[in-house]
């Protein structure tokens, strides 16, 4: 009976958790992403030639703006992209799936973990990752970081099941293994995570009976990374740590400030430092500010439960999860471092489990309650009112809204600026849906013989009537074009300067201009009338 | 030169309260703590709770209209009601009483930080209920009145090096309390 009742309630947080993801997905955000435009994109380029953007048959990291992201997202959009077109829909489908069973992941780790001692809590537990701001806003993100770390996270399930069963270990390391193909973050976090597990869990391991197993796991890691293995030697694997290249002590120094920005409650329920607003949804953080309470009971229990198994398997994940983050190179990148949501949720759950030891039902039930409700009035004000407005032009916002102008003036030449965003082009090219093997034709044979080598890239594209690159006022106001840009690019003395005609503008929800557009006229700025 | 004395002698009182658990380290520690919050409290401009900057009241009324029809009644007890306003401040307070990144030196932090959080698991263990109320009174304070001060936490250091040496005493040596 008590289990048909916690599988009725975990299908319903499913089915909201399916609600909270899906909901206007191809909405909300307001806009196509340029990480997400270029994932479509390529997604498109491999359905309808093989080749990506650039005309590299298969790759087995996509340059793209010159990160070499790993493939597997984009292998596996293609065929959505065949079945719903490209779309953003096609696009942030994978995340949204993959997040509903990360649900199921924290359930059983709540199952298995034997500390918990309220057989509620896996369902408190899953239904708090199942609103929770961070894991919300990454179930609706097009692009690889959430599918990443959900594979990661399934992979932990079964190593931790396979410390009493062996046999699931070989499907835990080929999980591992897979998932350093769909992001970067778990290429450096799964080897020090392996790493710190066999050391601390050596004696469960290392054992006779488990030769066979380790031998196999062994020969699993081998067949599977061998891409990698050929990236390694290549400029293509080593874009995302430039930490790395600095003198030790600044490395030592770096990573040991950037962690603790990662662990600091402020960063974790108060508001985010990451300086990129794209990266978070306005006046939420990862976590709710209520949380930080069951948080710190939470680690009161690792402290006090610190030789049990689970608990050196949880802060193993915990401690290891912002550590590539750190290495990236950048100030803080929340998304480098999303494998720390499974760890925190258990650890809050940790708390939750604590608290409803010691009060009554008739108290707990009406609190937590109280508390779910507000936090998810909140997370509906955050995400589903404030960020498609205030956020929109961080999410490239009016960049659909100019291919629509551009694709029904194909008589016309169009110069867009790109100044201040190198990634422009990526939209255009997903919003006309402009041909791949049109686009392909503009690399040589030599680029792509270099592809793994190359990692700087060239923002500045011509195809078809467009033309994308920072404005040249010497030559471009005397040619019969219509110039595109943002209210930096082109200022109203400009405009008037060079004889400029306003054709039209384009704003975002809240009515502040994102790009305007401007037709030339050559003949009055020949002749020196302009003002 | 003053302040940094105080701060070592209210650190030792209260390391001697938490260590010998006597009554007159309680006593002392309380009010040497009282004096650290009405210094701290001189020293901070205090939050406005009940009346909004330009720049709020700005960033109000925009909030405001992004609401669609259905949701304006949500959105005006969200954004306009006074309890909203107040519980929304109080509650950035607490959460930035909290950062990590209090102290100016990353490397102090990262030492003290871990042996400050097992003194506090530590006193909970061995039953330190007052120890643990005194570290909730500066805590309270920032919620209350915020962070707006040139010194920094001062009120939170004596505490912060207490709690961090205590977490060095090996338990056999503490007297538990229950």
């Amino acid at each position: 009976m008590k289990n048909k009742l916690s599988i009725l309630l975990l299908s319903l947080i499913v089915l909201l958790g399916a609600f909270l993801y899906f909901y206007k997905i191809s909405s909300i955000p307001s806009s196509v992403y340029d990480d997400e435009a270029t994932i479509g994109y390529n997604a498109y380029s491999i359905l309808t030639t093989f080749k990506d953007e650039y005309g590299k048959f298969l790759p087995i990291a996509f340059r793209f703006f010159g990160a070499y992201t790993p493939p597997l997202y984009v292998y596996l959009t293609t065929p959505l992209v065949k079945l719903f077109g490209v779309t953003a829909f096609s696009i942030r489908f994978l995340s949204a799936i993959s997040t509903i069973f990360g649900i199921l992941i924290v359930y059983f780790f709540i199952n298995d973990f034997k500390v918990f001692k309220n057989q509620s809590t896996k369902i408190i537990g899953s239904l708090l990752f199942t609103i929770l701001p961070w894991t919300v806003f990454n179930a609706r993100l097009g692009y690889e970081v959430t599918l990443g770390y959900i594979v990661f996270a399934a992979a932990s399930l079964f190593l931790w099941r396979s410390i009493k069963n062996q046999k699931i270990s070989l499907l835990a390391i080929f999980l591992f293994s897979i998932s350093t193909y769909i992001a970067h973050t778990e290429r450096y976090l799964v080897p020090i995570f392996l790493f710190v597990f066999l050391v601390i869990f050596r004696k469960s391991i290392f054992i006779k009976k488990n030769k066979t197993n380790l031998w196999l796991s062994l020969l699993i890691i081998i067949v599977t990374q061998v891409p990698n293995l050929f990236l390694v030697t290549t400029k293509a694997f080593w874009v995302k740590n430039s930490s790395i290249n600095n003198h030790l002590s600044i490395l030592f120094s770096d990573l040991i400030s950037q962690i603790l920005i990662y662990f600091s409650p402020k960063t974790l329920f108060g508001v985010t430092p990451d300086i990129n607003l794209q990266h978070s949804i306005p006046n939420q953080s990862f976590f709710y500010s209520w949380m930080v309470i069951p948080y710190f009971i939470g680690l009161y229990q690792l402290y006090k439960n610190f030789k049990k198994p689970e608990i050196k398997y949880l802060l193993i994940l915990f401690l290891t999860a912002p550590i590539p983050g750190s290495l990236s190179g950048h100030f803080i990148s929340v998304q480098r471092v999303l494998t720390l949501t499974i760890p925190m949720i258990l650890i809050i759950s940790l708390g939750i489990d604590f608290i409803s030891q010691k009060i009554r039902s008739i108290v707990f039930v009406p609190i937590l309650t109280l508390l779910i409700s507000f936090s998810l009035i909140l997370l509906w004000r955050g995400y589903f009112i404030f960020l498609p407005q205030e956020r929109a032009t961080w999410w490239s916002y009016g960049y659909g809204q100019l291919s629509q102008i551009i694709t029904q003036n194909q008589d016309k030449k169009f110069i867009i600026d790109n100044g201040r965003t190198g990634s422009i082009y990526m939209l255009i090219l997903y919003y006309t849906k402009h041909s791949p093997q049109s686009l392909q034709t503009q690399f040589s044979p030599e680029f792509i013989k270099n592809y793994y080598s190359n990692p700087s890239f060239n923002p500045n594209y011509n195809f078809g009537n467009i033309e994308i690159r920072p404005i040249s006022w010497e030559h471009d106001a005397l040619q019969n074009v219509i110039i595109v840009g943002d209210p930096l690019a082109i200022s109203d003395k400009q405009a008037n300067e060079h004889c400029l005609t306003k054709e039209f503008e384009i704003k975002d929800p809240i009515g502040k201009i994102v790009l305007t557009g401007y037709q030339t006229n050559p003949q009055k700025k020949i002749s020196g009338v302009c003002k | 030169m003053s302040m940094s004395l105080l701060t070592i002698f209210t650190s030792s009182i209260i390391f001697g309260f938490l260590i010998t658990n006597k009554k007159k380290f309680l006593v002392l520690s309380y009010g040497l703590i009282f004096i650290f919050l009405i210094i701290q409290y001189n020293q901070t401009t205090p939050t406005n709770f009940f009346n909004l900057s330009e720049i709020e009241k700005i960033g109000q009324i925009n909030r405001l209209h992004q609401y669609p029809p259905s949701g304006y009644r949500l959105g005006h007890i969200l954004e306009e009601r006074p309890e909203s306003i107040i519980f929304f401040k109080l509650e950035k307070n607490f959460i930035d009483t909290l950062d990590f990144l209090l102290f100016p030196n990353v490397f102090f932090t990262i030492i003290l930080l871990p042996l400050f959080l097992v003194g506090v698991f530590k006193s909970i263990d061995q039953y330190r209920i007052f120890s643990l109320i005194l570290l909730c009174l500066p805590i309270l304070l920032f919620t209350i009145i915020g962070h707006q001060n040139s010194s920094g936490p001062i009120c939170l250091y004596p505490i912060i090096f207490a709690y961090s040496l205590y977490s060095l005493i090996p338990s056999k040596f503490l007297k538990n309390e229950k």
